[in-house]
């Protein structure tokens, strides 16, 4: 394997990598990257009161103009609840809230979540309106827009391409786990861990040469409520968390937000997940709560870590 | 006093000429309806704030919402172009882990 230059530094509430091919490119690379990473904090966040993501939830009902990279991220979020038949849906922003998910992760466990408020099913992603010739969003009044399942993906998708024109070479952006790669690979391919933390030990080791890679879990960003254990993946159809069928779900796809989207549908749709995968040709590995993996679409037998 | 067949015969001509009008329109009404249904039903009917009707980008087919064509790149989630490769043991040598954060 090619001698790779890897940097780590915080990023969206979590860590971010960026690993070159080429060891001189690495700075060149961390600055692009810092630089789209910045540009979805500002658009997309919904724990800055400045985000363009705030002033819309904080409008909800009105229309509320917008920039560019929150009309293509949003943009983003609705092909993905219609690609998944509303498993993955950007209105569950209220939802969240009421289950105590309020702030951003690293308050909601030093201070406690918020007071838990009527969980309700999510308003839906076809209320969401935008109007891209006049760069405005209207979401319905009362709910609230959380991008969670997108926007980190998208940010890894464009980081990646970003860094690798800049840089001329072949660059991997994790963010938080969430994976692109861009450019020529190293020999061997990008060689990812995957694991129930993206921080934690890998369980097995696989190597990707293109698109992305993506992993959703419910063992992480776990609060307790009313004595009742929550994590962050809302079934929109009932506004709560999503039954643990899957405890992890990794799927590689032509994108990074392509993968994070089949990861988190399928911890939402649970026992019919490896079907739906298998169908759309994507390779995945699901963990059940007991540890059992199930291998979908080719993901390669019995890799250790 | 009855009527004479002259004040009868107008009378019936009346009534045929509203029965039309009342057939035109109704033919109309329901083409008006037709049109407005089947593009509702193909999400060619795009909602404005001030209660216009425009088209603005191409139209997401089964919501009130505009989809620009930057966005919307397919109709189904994307495969990788190949499926992951096994690698070996060596923690060291990879580049990142993925996991949930």
């Amino acid at each position: 394997m090619d001698a790779l230059s890897r940097v780590r530094f915080p990023s969206l509430g979590t860590t971010a990598v960026v690993v070159t091919a080429d060891v001189g490119a690495v700075v060149p690379a961390v600055l692009e990257v810092q630089r789209e990473v910045a540009a979805i904090d500002r658009a997309c966040s919904r724990f800055r009161d400045d985000s363009d993501l705030a002033r819309v939830n904080a409008g909800s009902g009105r229309w509320v103009p917008v920039g560019p990279l929150l009309l293509e991220a949003v943009g983003v979020a609705l092909r993905a609840a219609r690609l998944t038949d509303g498993d993955v849906d950007p209105t569950v922003g209220a939802a969240l809230i009421g289950n105590g998910y309020d702030r951003d992760f690293r308050a909601v466990m030093s201070d406690g979540p918020g007071p838990r408020g009527r969980v309700r099913p999510a308003p839906g992603w076809r209320r969401v309106e935008v109007d891209l010739e006049g760069a405005r969003i209207r979401v319905p009044a009362g709910s609230g827009l959380d991008l969670g399942a997108t926007a980190k993906a998208l940010a890894a998708d464009r980081a990646a391409a970003a860094a690798s024109r800049s840089a001329n070479t072949g660059v991997l952006v994790s963010l938080g786990g969430d994976l692109a790669v861009a450019g020529p690979p190293p020999r061997g391919g990008w060689a990812v861990g995957i694991g129930d933390t993206h921080e934690g030990a890998a369980d097995e080791t696989v190597g990707i040469a293109a698109g992305g890679l993506a992993t959703s879990s419910t063992t992480v960003r776990r609060w307790r409520i009313d004595n009742r254990e929550l994590h962050h993946i809302v079934d929109p159809r009932t506004g709560a968390p999503a039954q643990v069928v899957w405890r992890t779900v990794t799927v590689t796809a032509a994108s990074c937000v392509d993968a994070n989207v089949a990861a988190t549908a399928s911890i939402v749709r649970g026992s019919s997940a490896p079907a739906w995968l298998a169908g759309l040709g994507l390779h995945a590995r699901l963990v059940t709560p007991d540890g059992s993996v199930v291998r979908v679409a080719g993901w390669p037998q019995g890799a250790t870590a | 006093m009855a009527p004479s067949p002259h004040t009868r015969d107008a009378g019936v001509r009346r009534i045929g000429r509203l029965t039309r009008w009342a057939l035109a329109g109704a033919v109309g009404l329901s083409t008006v309806v037709s049109f407005v249904v089947a593009k509702a039903q193909t999400g060619a009917v795009t909602s404005r704030g001030s209660g216009d009707t425009s088209r603005a980008g191409t139209i997401d087919s089964q919501a009130s919402v505009v989809i620009g064509p930057s966005t919307d790149t397919g109709d189904a989630l994307q495969p990788a172009p190949a499926a992951p490769a096994r690698q070996g043991g060596g923690g060291g040598a990879r580049a990142a882990t993925s996991g949930g954060s």
